[in-house]
């Protein structure tokens, strides 16, 4: 038994390992008209990393320039939209997830749930993602 | 001499900043039911500890999924996922990982580790037997904590608590909230045209500064880590 905050380094506890980093992008229109009860999806798609690592993710959109750190997901809430002249708000979903075992996905989803043509307009921004993996001790 | 950081983090560990220490590793399967439940292990520790987890429907874990994500659903519409894990947290006790289900039961495999808060001190057992081969092998590049703490509770919606770690760029950072005696690993957030919503983390090259929910009124409080190597 031992107190883990004595020592910098000590065998007697498994640690991270660091694995490999990229940057996913995906780049949105100014404006977009998505269908009824319909989602639009936009990715980006990259191999790194060891297959079984997670991950520390930093996100931005151009829109805000605050890194989001942490986050596998987000929403981004705004309001602005219209559907059939009325005002309505949306969500960008945004999210970071391993795809296959040598691939990362940034993925945004925007969707439209009402029963008519939902309109965005100034929706123009870039989002990115910036992920570092690294290796629980299981591996 | 004291320790250059901007040189400490091309190391591939350094004797002047910690390594991190996991003292708490679980390998299980779990069967997620339709609707939301929840894995539960008992930790044994005597702290609440940093729960982290990953996880897959195969043995093989040919894909693996980090909390917050899942399976991509079909109907994008009404759901993002048809499987998502929803969360990890802890209490004195407990380690739970909870899962969204909108199928039938699925087998999911569990892996979870968890980290002593900073300002507990206790004697525990070790860890590494349970983990990888080495403890440590100059093979692999390891994560080098910089700055680890606990924020001041408030109850104040959308109050912040500011951690200026002065790095120059920006660092790696693992963030745990605390409300109502649980610990919540921070792996998602939400933003209503811009403002933080729900809790959320902010990074910059020189502070770190943690968001509380924007409408819970109960007393939170933060758990970081702040690692030398750095998210770029």
């Amino acid at each position: 038994m031992s107190e883990p905050s004595n020592f910098i380094l000590t065998s007697d506890f498994a640690t991270l390992k660091n694995d490999a980093k990229d940057t996913l992008s995906v780049t949105l229109p100014s404006t977009l008209n998505i269908p009824a009860n319909s989602a639009v999806t936009y990715s980006d798609i990259k191999a790194f990393g060891t297959n079984g690592a997670s991950s520390r993710v930093r996100l931005m959109s151009t829109k805000d320039n605050d890194w989001h750190t942490l986050p596998y997901n987000e929403y981004l809430y705004n309001t602005g939209a219209t559907v059939s002249g009325g005002s309505v708000g949306y969500s960008i979903y945004v999210a970071v997830s391993r795809v296959s075992s040598t691939e990362f996905q940034l993925k945004v989803y925007l969707a439209n749930p009402y029963g008519a043509t939902m309109s965005i307009t100034s929706l123009s921004q870039t989002i990115t993602a910036v992920v570092s993996s690294f290796i629980p001790p299981f591996i | 001499m004291p320790a250059i950081v901007s040189n400490a983090k091309n190391f591939l560990l350094s004797s002047d900043y910690p390594l991190d220490k996991v003292v708490y590793l679980k390998e299980d399967t779990y069967t997620a039911t339709i609707g939301f439940t929840s894995y539960t292990v008992a930790h044994g520790l005597p702290f609440t500890p940093l729960p982290k987890a990953v996880w897959s429907t195969t043995s093989d874990w040919s894909i693996t999924y980090n909390i917050s994500d899942g399976v991509p659903s079909s109907t994008p519409v009404s759901e993002i996922y048809s499987l998502q894990a929803a969360g990890v947290s802890s209490d004195a006790t407990n380690i739970y990982v909870t899962f969204l289900n909108t199928n039938p039961s699925t087998q999911v495999y569990l892996r979870i580790w968890a980290f002593e808060p900073a300002d507990s001190v206790a004697d525990i057992s070790g860890t590494a037997s349970l983990g990888d081969s080495f403890a440590l092998n100059t093979d692999n590049n390891y994560t080098k904590l910089y700055m680890a703490g606990v924020t001041a509770s408030s109850s104040v919606p959308n109050s912040t608590a500011a951690v200026v770690h002065g790095l120059g760029y920006y660092p790696e950072v693992e963030v745990w909230y605390v409300r109502n005696g649980y610990t919540y690993n921070l792996t998602g957030t939400q933003t209503i045209d811009n403002v933080p919503f729900h809790d959320t983390a902010i990074v910059t090259p020189t502070t770190l500064t943690m968001w509380r929910d924007g409408f819970i009124t109960t007393p939170e409080y933060f758990h970081y880590r702040i690692y030398l190597d750095e998210l770029s």
